[in-house]
């Protein structure tokens, strides 16, 4: 395989695409998982159009992996992930991915970090999947925003029964981001706090759509 | 004398652009102060935060301001091309630029999105290489850290070596290796930009803007400022050829070693018109200044003065405790300011002065865009009152004020930080506004320092908050203005020479 990153931000794997493509999708896992569990993320999905680029988080937590510390340093955190991601994004561009086709996936935090990620960087990215996740709302979010970046789509999926993020406060978020002129569907579904197997399709059909 | 609140020091004072450290003669000594501190180039690293620097405008500017006086210190220029990305250069020109100046450019990459594509980690990899094997590290990690913070944060929060603290800054009647003047370059001269009381050059008859024509020999005239400030601080032992104000040629053989720089001085001006005045002059408001000013008012007192013109040009403040005794010396036991914390949670404190009047007869102040932070409080509260005339030019409006506590992570160090603003009896903070003088002269010389509002890109705002100017006052200024202006090297002494003659207070 030819692909390589120079930032030495993250652990990483690339799953190449079925199909000749420069589509890209990152995807970040939850807290306390790893990569590991996503090596089969590109069958799952079945998009053969896509590249995925599975990032590993920098920080260690329990048995596994976390993007950002505890509170209070999650604020100084996320931003720190921010621009490491940015760095991730913008050797992509370089390397011939365009930003409009570079996907964001997030589970949980690492919903968290890509929606973050979307509303900060300047241009239009290809999209945000974020699963059973939530938001870290900057004072003044709404001005860093752009009118490139305002035109990223967004998809949410969140279970009812979720015990460990709940329901209502993410809806709540998604529902400010509409406000805010964004695209934004947001998918409730009968699940806890995990990935269940009836989304792949709704997630694959929205990806198609936005390819 | 200096407040301590829970563990606290309250201090205010301005030290920390870079560029008023490179112009300044006095700086070797700083720089060896940091040494001991044992400030490591991983130290900035955990700033960056591991170059977060691209998450916010904020924090780009930052790490841009932090790379770009570090690189200048070590004579480099940090450049930006969209073929080769981010570049350390040897430094071609000597640009004075002050840090909003500086940043313009910079601001403009970053509207342009060209910030997501810049190598800060490969940049400052190179840069610390070469940090790292430079005697002053220590202090250049300082200028990094600090150049940080005055973005991030704001322009007056910042670490500082203890020892320096208070061997130097807090210290009323320190010993420095200087010779006690700030260089400054006009078009094509260089000058005398700020004499300190009591250095060598005052005591030789120096004034603020005679030019200095050769060291050791040379003609310096084509050389860069801070080139000449280098080699000022290479020698111990300097032979100057000066033009004074009245074109008189002069040359001193000067030793710089050991110098007390006293903060107040006295000075009894020649007697005219059966005028006999005294000019007492406070530089910076430090521990014991009160005491010092309070002498020489009784000296004053005990020669007959028949008026004391107070000069607060050039003082870039102090101590807060300190400046509540010495506007007591005038105002007596009144208001004198509140502290107003950005944290809500703290209540708005006030501050009265418990020192009884000392001196009641005529007074003027001089000021001038170099009178900065507590100074401020002392000519405001004076205006105020009404006790004095302030003559000279609308201060430098620095209304915020700093706590200093000792760094978490380097016990040798103490950090100081803005926590709010302070605000005159009037309900003014002088925050960006400055105090605006009774009578307003400017400068012969043009001060080569700028006001916190040139300076910064991200100051502390504040809203305005007008005072009215009293009949008194405006009576004293309009006989002062049909007198004829007493004609000195020193214009703005000059106009209060005028103006006391009018004061019956």
């Amino acid at each position: 395989m030819d692909f390589q990153l120079t930032t030495s931000h993250f652990k990483y794997q690339f799953l190449a695409s079925k199909r000749k493509s420069k589509k890209i999708m990152l995807v970040l896992h939850g807290r306390g998982d790893s990569l590991k569990p996503f090596k089969n993320f590109d069958k799952e999905l079945g998009v053969p159009e896509m590249n995925y680029l599975l990032l590993n988080a920098p920080r260690k937590y329990l048995k596994g992996f976390s993007w950002f510390g505890e509170p209070p340093f999650e604020r100084t955190g996320v931003l720190r992930i921010r621009s490491m991601i940015f760095d991730v994004i913008n050797e992509l561009e370089k390397q011939g991915y365009k930003a409009k086709n570079i996907f964001l996936f997030g589970f949980s935090q690492g919903c968290l970090v890509s929606t973050d990620v979307a509303l900060n960087y300047p241009k239009q990215l290809g999209g945000v999947i974020g699963v059973s996740g939530y938001f870290h709302f900057f004072p003044r979010w709404r001005q860093s925003l752009t009118l490139d970046s305002r035109k990223t789509p967004w998809i949410m999926t969140h279970g009812y029964r979720d015990d460990i993020l709940p329901y209502q406060e993410t809806k709540f978020g998604a529902e400010k981001l509409k406000d805010s002129g964004l695209d934004i569907e947001f998918v409730s579904l009968n699940k806890k706090h995990d990935m269940i197997d009836e989304e792949f399709p709704i997630i694959k059909r929205w990806v198609k759509t936005h390819l | 004398m200096v407040r301590f609140g829970v563990g606290l020091i309250a201090i205010v004072l301005i030290f920390i652009s870079f560029e008023r450290q490179l112009m300044n003669s006095s700086t070797s000594k700083q720089e060896e102060s940091w040494i001991d501190t044992g400030l490591k180039t991983q130290d900035i690293g955990n700033f960056y935060q591991n170059f977060n620097c691209k998450s916010t405008q904020k924090t780009y500017l930052a790490c841009v301001n932090s790379l770009l006086a570090m690189a200048n210190y070590l004579e480099l220029e940090l450049k930006w091309s969209d073929v080769g990305g981010l570049s350390l250069e040897k430094r071609k020109s000597v640009a004075n630029q002050n840090e909003k100046v500086r940043l313009v450019p910079w601001l403009k990459l970053f509207k342009e999105n060209k910030y997501l594509t810049m190598n800060f980690e490969q940049v400052w990899k190179e840069l610390e290489s070469k940090i790292k094997s430079h005697k002053f590290a220590p202090y250049i990690v300082g200028l990094g850290i600090n150049n940080y913070l005055s973005i991030h944060r704001d322009p007056h929060s910042y670490l500082l070596p203890r020892e320096y603290y208070e061997k130097v800054v807090a210290n009323s009647n320190p010993r420095i290796n200087s010779y006690g003047f700030n260089l400054g370059k006009t078009e094509s001269e260089f000058v005398f930009a700020r004499i300190y009381p009591g250095s060598i050059f005052d005591k030789l008859g120096v004034n603020k803007g005679d030019v200095i024509l050769e060291i050791d020999g040379k003609d310096i005239s084509h050389m860069a400022l801070d080139a000449v400030s280098d080699w000022l601080k290479s020698k111990d032992t300097h032979k100057f050829k000066v033009r004074l104000s009245n074109n008189k040629i002069e040359t001193w053989s000067l030793d710089k070693r050991s110098q007390v720089l006293p903060a107040v001085s006295m000075k009894r001006l020649p007697r005219a018109n059966n005028k006999n005045l005294h000019l007492i002059s406070i530089f910076k408001i430090s521990d014991g200044v009160c005491e010092a000013t309070k002498g020489n008012l009784r000296q004053a007192i005990k020669e007959k003065t028949s008026g004391v013109i107070l000069d607060l040009r050039d003082n870039s403040g102090g101590s807060m405790d300190e400046i509540l005794c010495i506007s007591g010396l005038f105002v007596g036991e009144k208001k004198i300011y509140d502290l107003v914390y950005f944290n809500k949670r703290f209540r708005k404190e006030t501050f009265f002065s418990e020192q009884v009047e000392e001196y009641f007869g005529p007074l003027v102040v001089l000021v001038n865009r170099s009178t900065a932070s507590s100074a401020e409080i002392l000519a405001g509260v004076i205006q105020h009152y009404e006790r004095g005339l302030l003559i000279g030019e609308r201060t430098f409006g620095k209304g915020s004020f700093q706590e200093g506590e000792e760094w978490p992570k380097n016990n040798k160090l103490l950090y100081f930080q803005t926590k709010g603003t302070f605000h005159l009896p009037s309900g003014r903070s002088p925050q960006l506004l400055g105090i605006t003088p009774d009578v307003q002269v400017t400068e012969t010389i043009a001060s080569i320092f700028q006001r916190e509002e040139e300076l910064y890109l991200y100051p502390v705002g504040n809203r305005e908050v007008r005072e009215k100017v009293s009949k008194r006052i405006a009576s004293v200024q309009q006989c002062g203005s049909s007198k004829k202006e007493i004609l000195t090297a020193d214009r703005l002494l000059g106009k209060a020479l005028g103006h006391i003659d009018c004061i019956q207070f």
